[in-house]
């Protein structure tokens, strides 16, 4: 495909010793969508007002379909770019058609008035983007997201090759989001090529052929969103940490969000002491997966600690995997052993009681049901990556003899969490610490 | 000429003090000057005296003899050695050189102003002397009012309203005053309190032609004029200071009233916008400058009377004399004189109808539709803000209007004061235009008044030259 | 969705092109109407034949000539002239309300009228001719307007920002120097003449003040007619108009060229006439929406009728003239205030 948009060694400064774009190099072939991102301030507009030939660049030079852009009279530049400036209320109330008339300007000589066919053109865009029935509105009583849809009406019967849009996105709801930006993706379809400044690289990531990412006024990462839009590079870009959501339904790790780290409070507030253990705990689970160990004797409560920590973490947006096995109770009596899946939510028993104590096997006093077991290895090993790991309990079956839960120790092993909490009965305290020797020891009790 | 004495008296006190007072400015103060005129007489009495105890004969030759009522003798006699150095005047009966007489009725006609020492008394010079005539002028100056109010004669206080319907306590006799309103002004003037003044805004005396008339008949009017100073929208408080006024006179309609009060002079507000009300601030000016202002003031009031009367008989005794329409112009051609103006007065007093009488307020504008409604015969613009006979009779529009292009456009005249604003010189202002409207039967002419009047009131000998220029249509 | 028509309103709809077209002509029926009424009685009959004679005297043989002359000579050239100045400062107004992008602002926003009132002022207090008085409150007018615009140069970039203040400013110091001018005239004779000249009047107008007045006033009328659509695109901003083509600086540039020469030439003849230039473009709104398509011929027809009906009330009601500056408001609030009650909309 022919290159249509192409910029190089662009630089710019409003002031002398002020330069707020440096050696910026792009380029834009028919019917690509190219994301401008980066902070506020980096100079995405000045980046498409010089595109668009509204300015011009101190340095290097943009050219349209091979010629200078410099070279084309204002109204033929017109007549390839558009430009869709962020959203403003004009002074006065247009109606919805006579604002978007005014995109005829460019096929206008100087004292004509806009004719028949000019109505019909606006008319044919106003239905493309589906506001044929609001065209006698005024424009200043529409919403947001119809706004935005005029003014891509209006860039519509520019007729232009290029529509630069300065923060299409900004200050509409998630619905009018959609729509806008599936439009763009279906006129991109059509060949009309786009260059939009944004905030939000999900949006790059869901719609952008590729992304130009800016920083300080220099390019940070061009290309792909997926080789672009990784974990270190955005958060060095925006100064946070952030990490990349991925999705997983689709069989193989599709990065879907960018998404900012927020720090984690796992545990109910009053473990949490300024400067204990636990803190560091949070801060360093920013850097690496942390493990702590529950510990404590035999109904102390370590299962409802972690059926706690399970549910508030849920409720604080924290995502929560892992297995809990609740015992299920009779007259008092612990009669059998629940598993409940905290990823799917799914439960089902575990073990049950035998009649009577057999010490020869492996688990005296309780009767494993294999299925049940299978199921919930199986359970803990699909799961995807979470911020919180709990399971409940690990005992002399997997650390000893290597049977029961098996698939915990290994997920516990893998790292793919930020928190893992796991139970483990005092007695296994050592196995568990030459295991995992960095993990915090916390008594349930 | 009736009043001849007070001329000639007039003129040889004004020779003697420049005689006398050579070596002083004239702007001097008066008091002074008599003081000097008093040392030479008394030197001169001592070579006299010398002479008679040479002589050894004790006749005592009087400086003049006067007759004079028994009840005014006490008076008389207080100003005579107040004046001649502690001498006492020779009363006699019969042929005296002073006679002291109550004043006659003021003739229907152009009235004869004689000097009044007291209300309604006057004195009459038989022969002429040098020492009747200073005596006189003294008898009538703040000084002998001074004598006067000493002795009882006249009120130390004068109670009196003003009009703005303030009542003021005056104290008697003022010597320095400062008039900041024109037309006032121009009444001091004419009822001969001119001497008194310290600083005065004029009426129109902006122009060249007003400032050299005006320079003529008050030679110390560049060192007074403070149009710029004292007018009704500004008052200099600390310029009114330093000039030590013992009155202020204003209009009513002054802006500065409530803080020139805070100066501590008594401020006395006049309104001047009607015949009527101008009748009444030359009556109050008068008083409050003494009798013999009073008895100048009284004497205006009945010429003023006189010439409306005059006209208005010679007029009625003509019924098929027409009363025509007349338009009184503004500074520009169509701004007109309303109904309240005092020009509607004059144009009625004349014998003419003003056509824009139904217009309430100050000038009023108009448009040229409206003037033909009217269809004036004759149109008269003022002689002030650059008003034009030729703006109106050159202009093409204007032509649609007969009056105009048969070339009736007339230009009022005035010497300094505006005839068609409320001054005293208004009167000029009506027989102008009588005899304008009414050619044929009103005898009285704008030269006889206008040398009649400045003569009289302003005490000022205008010339035939002078004469001329302004009684000319045009 | 079409909001539902409630039934009382459901009265015959003029569409839009077709109340430009009134609007267009309302101002020659007014003008007809307006030549047969004066304080001078002359019948409907006889100024329709003493506006014929021209053509042939035979029309009005028997028509005084008092009337002839003044329908021909005092109302005729009184009625073009409070058309023209109508009819310009109703499309300046509604062009510099376009390029500031502000409905609040009038024709006097780059202080033309303030410096012509300046330059009216001291030509009155030098006591000049009528002539003299136009030809300064022209050049003042021009010259406050080029103080501001040159004045909003001295910075690197012209926002709008700093026109509009640097108009403010200059208003300002010309209003200033205006009233340092009363202070100075004789209360007596310049001062009525300042005031009544800040306050506006036609009566002076006459055929010789038309021809300058009218080649101004119909070249710029004509230029904006045909600009007309394209106010639309200078109304968005600078950055927008660029992107769809136009030169937003030549453009601004150009209209504000003409809109104060025509400001100015009218200023110059009827003094300060307030307001028109501000309400006539929202009335014009409310009739025909903010297009300005529609909208300048529709101020230029309105401004030419409203100023013409002022006028009318001004020279006829009573016998001394009405300043125009203060009927414009008296008779111009309610009117606005009515059209405001009758179309709620926004500008």
């Amino acid at each position: 495909m022919t290159v249509l948009l192409k910029a190089q060694n662009l630089s710019f400064a409003y002031q002398a010793q002020k330069t707020i774009l440096h050696d910026i190099n792009l380029s834009v072939k028919k019917g690509e969508v190219l994301y401008v991102l980066g902070p506020n301030g980096v100079g995405k507009t000045t980046l498409l007002h010089i595109l668009a030939g509204l300015l011009a660049p101190d340095t290097g030079q943009v050219t349209l379909a091979d010629q200078p852009l410099g070279t084309y009279p204002a109204q033929k530049r017109a007549q390839m770019i558009g430009l869709i400036p962020q959203l403003h209320m004009p002074a006065f109330a247009y109606s919805v058609k006579e604002m978007v008339m005014m995109g005829r300007a460019p096929h206008l000589g100087w004292f004509s008035s806009p004719s028949e066919a000019d109505e019909s053109v606006v008319e044919e865009a106003l239905e493309q983007v589906g506001l044929y029935e609001l065209q006698d509105r005024p424009y200043t009583s529409l919403s947001g997201g119809e706004r935005q849809l005029v003014m891509i009406a209006r860039g519509l019967v520019q007729k232009c090759h290029i529509l630069l849009m300065d923060e299409p996105t900004a200050h509409l709801d998630l619905s009018n989001q959609h729509r806008i930006l599936e439009i763009v993706n279906q006129l991109s379809h059509q060949g009309l090529s786009f260059i939009i400044s944004s905030h939000s690289p999900n949006d790059a990531l869901a719609y952008a052929d590729n992304v130009l990412l800016l920083s300080g006024g220099w390019v940070t990462e061009y290309g792909p969103p997926k080789q672009t839009l990784t974990e270190p590079i955005i958060s060095s870009v925006y100064g946070i940490q952030t990490e990349v959501v991925f999705d997983w339904l689709a069989g193989i790790a599709v990065p879907k969000a960018v998404v900012p780290r927020r720090p984690l409070k796992l545990v109910p507030e009053s473990l949490i002491e300024p400067g204990s253990r636990l803190n560091q705990v949070y801060e360093q689970s920013l850097v690496s997966p942390q493990i702590i160990l529950i510990t404590g004797l035999s109904g102390a409560g370590k299962t409802t600690w972690c059926q706690r920590l399970a549910q508030s973490a849920k409720k604080m947006g924290v995502t929560v995997a892992g297995i809990l096995s609740p015992g299920i109770y009779e007259n008092g009596r612990k009669l059998a052993i629940g598993a409940r899946d905290l990823y799917g939510g799914e439960e089902r028993q575990l073990a049950q009681l035998r009649e009577k104590e057999d010490a020869t096997l492996a688990t005296p006093r309780w009767v494993f049901d294999p299925t049940a077991l299978e199921w919930a290895n199986q359970k803990l090993g699909s799961a995807p990556k979470t911020d919180l790991l709990i399971i409940d309990e690990l005992g002399p079956l997997e650390f000893l003899r290597g049977v029961g839960l098996t698939e915990g120790l290994s997920r516990v092993d893998s790292g793919s969490y930020r928190v893992a909490c796991v139970v483990v009965r005092s007695s296994l305290l050592p196995k568990a610490l030459q295991r995992w020797s960095n993990a915090v020891v916390v008594d349930g009790a | 000429m009736k009043n001849n004495p007070l001329r000639i008296a007039t003129v040889i006190i004004l020779i003697s003090l420049f005689l006398i007072g050579c070596t002083s400015t004239p702007q001097g103060d008066q008091t002074q000057l008599i003081e000097t005129d008093n040392d030479a007489i008394s030197v001169v009495e001592e070579v006299l005296e010398e002479d008679v105890s040479n002589s050894d004969i004790d006749i005592e030759i009087p400086r003049f003899t006067i007759k004079a009522d028994v009840n005014l003798q006490g008076e008389l006699s207080a100003l005579y050695s107040a004046y001649f150095d502690g001498e006492l005047p020779v009363f006699i009966m019969d042929d005296p050189d002073l006679l002291v007489t109550a004043a006659p009725e003021i003739a229907a006609e152009r009235p004869v102003v004689y000097p009044t020492f007291l209300p309604d008394t006057i004195l009459i010079p038989q022969i002429d002397n040098e020492d009747i005539d200073n005596f006189i002028q003294f008898a009538i100056s703040p000084d002998g009012q001074q004598v006067l109010i000493e002795i009882g004669a006249l009120p130390e206080i004068l109670v009196i309203t003003d009009q703005a319907g303030r009542q003021l306590e005056i104290h008697q006799p003022i010597r320095q005053v400062l008039s900041a309103y024109g037309p006032a002004t121009a009444v001091i003037y004419s009822v001969n309190g001119w001497d008194r003044l310290v600083a005065a805004s004029y009426l129109g005396a902006r122009d060249p032609q007003g400032a050299e008339a005006m320079e003529r008949i008050d030679p110390r009017f560049p060192e007074l004029v403070g149009d710029d100073l004292f007018s009704q929208q500004e008052f200099d408080l600390e310029e009114a200071a330093a000039l030590e006024p013992n009155l202020i006179i204003g209009a009513s309609r002054s802006s500065w009233i409530e803080s020139v009060e805070q100066l501590g002079v008594p401020v006395f507000l006049v309104e001047a916008e009607t015949a009527q009300q101008l009748r009444e601030t030359a009556l109050l000016i008068g008083e409050l400058f003494g009798p013999h202002s009073y008895a100048q003031a009284q004497a205006w009031v009945n010429y003023f009377d006189w010439v409306i009367d005059t006209i208005q008989k010679q007029w009625s005794e003509n019924p098929m004399e027409p009363k025509p329409q007349v338009l009184f112009s503004g500074t520009e051609p169509l701004r007109v004189a309303s109904g309240d103006m005092y020009q509607t007065e004059i144009i009625e007093s004349a014998g003419g109808i003003s056509v824009s009488a139904e217009l309430s307020g100050y000038w009023n504008d108009v448009n040229l539709e409206q003037v033909v409604i009217w269809d004036p015969e004759l149109i008269i613009i003022p002689p002030y803000g650059g008003a034009k006979v030729e703006t109106i009779t050159e202009s093409q529009e204007w032509q649609i209007i007969d009056s105009v292009a048969f070339g009736q456009v007339f230009r009022m005249p005035k010497l300094v004061a505006p005839w068609d604003t409320p001054a005293p010189d208004s009167v000029l202002g009506i027989v102008w235009l009588a005899e304008l409207l009414h050619p044929e039967i009103v005898e009285l002419t704008c030269a006889s008044e206008t040398n009649f009047f400045y003569n009289t009131f302003y005490n000022y000998a205008i010339s035939g030259d002078e004469i001329g220029a302004i009684c000319t249509l045009n | 969705m079409a909001p539902s028509v409630p039934l009382t309103e459901r009265k015959i709809r003029l569409s839009k092109p077709a109340i430009v077209w009134i609007l267009l002509l309302l101002p020659f029926a007014l003008a007809m109407v307006a030549m047969t009424i004066g304080r001078y009685q002359i019948s409907v009959l006889d100024t329709v034949k003493i506006l014929l004679s021209p053509i042939s005297p035979a029309y009005a043989g028997d028509i005084p000539e008092v009337a002839k002359r003044l329908v021909l000579q005092i109302r005729a050239p009184r009625i073009l002239a409070a058309l023209l100045i109508g009819a310009s400062f109703g499309a300046t107004g509604t062009a510099f309300q376009a390029i500031f992008k502000n409905p609040l602002v009038d024709s006097n926003i780059l202080g033309v009228t303030t410096g012509a009132g300046f330059g009216a002022a001291i030509a009155i207090l030098l006591r000049g001719t009528h002539w003299q008085i136009q030809i300064s409150a022209f050049l003042f007018g021009l010259l406050a307007v080029s103080l501001s615009f040159f004045g909003s140069r001295l910075y690197k970039a012209t926002p709008l920002l700093v026109l509009t203040l640097m108009g403010i400013l200059v208003g300002s110091l010309f209003s200033s120097l205006t009233a340092l001018l009363k202070y100075m005239a004789d209360p007596l004779d310049s001062l009525p003449a300042i005031t009544f000249w800040l306050l506006g009047s036609l009566t002076n107008i006459t055929w010789r003040s038309l021809p300058v007045l009218a080649a101004i006033a119909l070249t710029g009328l004509v230029f904006f007619w045909f600009l007309g659509w394209r106010f639309n695109i200078i109304s968005l901003g600078d950055e927008e108009a660029k992107s769809l083509g136009i030169n937003p600086v030549h453009m601004k540039m150009m209209i504000i060229f003409a809109a104060t020469l025509m400001t100015a030439a009218a200023v110059s003849i009827s003094g300060v006439i307030g307001w028109v230039g501000l309400v006539i473009p929202h009335a014009g709104r409310m009739m025909v929406g903010p297009d300005h398509k529609r909208l300048i011929p529709a101020t230029i027809g309105l401004g030419a009728a409203f100023l013409l009906l002022i006028d009318l009330i001004a020279r006829a009601l009573l016998p001394g003239e009405i300043p125009l500056g203060v009927l414009t408001g008296l008779v111009g609030v309610p009117l606005l205030m009515g059209l405001l009650r009758k179309n709620r909309t926004g500008w």
